[in-house]
């Protein structure tokens, strides 16, 4: 029903007026706004924390294509969005087949459940626990490894070499049950009658899967994707407390995203550097670099035919 | 059942599923067992039992390095932040949802750019704010940006979920000449009671882990909340080489959460998956 009468209208104005304009100004000043200061200062040469603060333009700019721990941080970023949403989809994926195909609701429920509980858990929590089981001295994995015979498979998983795909794992089992669950609901809301069909026809629950969820799920996988795309850049938490390998150190070059070089950079406790504004370039730079993945992966995909049932 | 040749996929994931879901549930079960270690047991390797069951470790942390106190600080700041952004949320949400006035999809728009916002994007304008206005260091401060930032996403949760509900009842309402406010809190209130509730139960998750604000705007012990006083005693036990103390504070930070998780699971993954259920 719209409500285009007058005296509705009348009687909805002040409700509306008082529900909306303190809010949005709220949500304004704090959050919008803070956006446009951002790109202000990202002109200046300033530490934030003196009131020495010079006009420079763009130089900020200029020389973060010259620092190479932000490209370093710049292209781990995109390793952890490509590497991620295809380890990440995958696994969803296969696990979306056979969760769906569980007849009992009550399992169905369970094995999601369980799969998200990562995602109720602090991420210092999760960073330590994960830090603990690669630890190489004593940790879970080698210990495992030496108990089954493999210990020829032992690695200093926190050494810089395996350190990315050790950040990458920690990530991929929190986020597999984060986003199984969307799968799942999606995949739920398919009618059944299209399943019957296909059984009829004698189509194997595989084939099913592969030619009516995956299609049907489509919207799902692709918010999915999106959603992992900005995670990989703004992630913090797991990243700067993992990449800390227990010992309270900033976390090294080969883990660290946008996200973390620029908290190191501006409010970094060990190496105090205290770039306010050189951290706002970056931050208009994790800005930008967002949203034109966002829009460049809708298009994509969103030119797609959609399906219609 | 009959073994079917075309099945092997899903025998195969099924497996890998079961490992996946052992592996957790076994490396939880690794945290427990070594928390109640003391740091040489630790050092000597993954099959060693604690040689006694004591409490020293939790006792430890809790009290000497103040995670008790962190706990309650979280409990006090992400309570009233999410009692907030519900009462902040509910009304803006059911009028969007509800009404087309002027200007109310691109206030729409505006909420649902600002769930993608980083607040890495926003936080050191907000840090000189705050800092100005001596917030940093502060219960005020840090609810005030938990309150702000939970905005965007709650809002979209809401608006999903009133646009669930019939509006039937509140058309009659309205013929009988009742206001927007009495058919808000008479007619909407009651009937998205659960929806509410699934959202609350979500911004108090997502703001109890929260890491982030508190270590950029907290730097006193006094105001630390659950996640950073972990942090900060990652330095203080490292340095003093008690891991039996920080497995037993991992173990601390982690089983309130799960507890709670596995009470309130169901109206969790609702308030998750509103929007997804219409398609």
């Amino acid at each position: 029903m719209e409500y285009r009468s007058s005296i509705f209208k009348k009687r909805y104005k002040n409700f509306i007026l008082i529900s909306t304009i303190p809010v949005v100004t709220f949500y304004v000043i704090f959050m919008i706004f803070p956006i446009v200061q951002s790109l202000y200062y990202s002109l200046f040469k300033w530490s934030g924390f003196t009131s020495y603060k010079q006009y420079i333009g763009l130089k900020n700019y200029i020389d973060l294509t010259g620092d190479s721990l932000f490209l370093q941080s710049v292209l781990n970023s995109f390793k952890y969005v490509i590497f991620g949403s295809i380890i990440i989809i995958a696994i969803t994926l296969m696990f979306t087949y056979v969760i769906s195909n569980y007849k009992s609701k009550k399992l169905k429920d369970l094995v999601q459940m369980i799969l998200f509980v990562p995602n109720t858990i602090s991420p210092v929590a999760l960073a330590l626990l994960w830090g603990f089981i690669l630890n190489t001295r004593w940790g879970l994995l080698n210990g495992v490894l030496d108990k089954i015979g493999l210990d020829f498979l032992q690695r200093g998983w926190l050494g810089n070499d395996y350190i990315f795909g050790a950040a990458l794992s920690l990530l991929v089992w929190i986020h597999v049950g984060f986003f199984i669950v969307m799968y799942i609901a999606a995949a739920d809301r398919i009618p059944t009658s299209l399943y019957e069909s296909a059984k009829l026809d004698g189509a194997s629950s595989w084939k099913q899967f592969t030619k009516i969820t995956i299609p049907l799920i489509k919207d799902v996988i692709e918010t999915s994707l999106v959603l992992w795309t900005i995670f990989s850049f703004k992630i913090f938490g797991y990243l700067y407390v993992f990449g800390a390998g227990g010992a309270g150190a900033d976390a090294p070059p080969p883990v660290r995203n946008i996200s973390v070089q620029l908290f190191l950079t501006a409010f970094g406790k060990r190496t105090p550097i205290n770039r306010l504004a050189y951290a706002s370039a970056m931050a208009i730079i994790l800005l930008i670099l967002v949203a034109i993945l966002v829009y460049v992966i809708r298009n994509l995909l969103m030119s797609a035919e959609t399906i219609e049932y | 059942m009959k073994f079917k040749f075309s099945e092997i996929p899903k025998y195969l994931i099924n497996l890998f599923l079961i490992f996946w879901i052992g592996f957790s549930l076994f490396m939880f079960f690794w945290l427990i067992l070594s928390s109640f270690k003391t740091t040489r047991e630790i050092y000597m390797g993954v099959w060693t039992m604690p040689s006694n069951i004591s409490l020293d470790n939790y006792i430890r942390v809790l009290t000497d390095f103040g995670l008790l106190r962190f706990m309650v600080n979280s409990l006090f700041v992400v309570t009233i932040s999410t009692v907030l952004v519900l009462v902040l949320s509910a009304p803006i949400a059911y009028v969007l949802s509800r009404l087309k006035f002027f200007g109310s999809s691109f206030i729409s728009m505006g909420f649902i750019i600002g769930i993608g916002i980083p607040i890495q994007t926003i936080f050191i304008p907000l840090y000189l704010m705050m800092s100005g206005m001596s917030l940093t260091d502060s219960y005020l401060g840090l609810i005030w940006l938990y309150t702000v930032t939970s905005l965007p996403f709650t809002i979209y949760l809401l608006m999903g979920f009133f646009k669930t509900i019939p509006s039937t009842l509140e058309d009659a309402a309205r013929i009988d000449g009742a206001t927007a406010t009495q058919s808000f809190l008479k007619i909407m209130l009651p009937m998205a009671r659960s929806g509410l509730i699934s959202a609350g139960i979500f911004v108090f998750v997502m703001l109890w882990k929260e890491f982030l604000l508190a270590l950029v705007f907290i730097s006193t012990e006094n105001y630390k909340t659950i996640s950073l006083g972990l942090y900060s005693l990652i330095t203080k036990l490292t340095y003093t080489g008690d891991w039996g103390g920080l497995f037993a504070g991992v173990v601390l930070v982690i089983l309130p959460s799960i507890i709670f998780y596995s009470i309130l699971a169901r109206k969790f993954i609702a308030g998750l998956t509103v929007g997804i259920g219409k398609g």
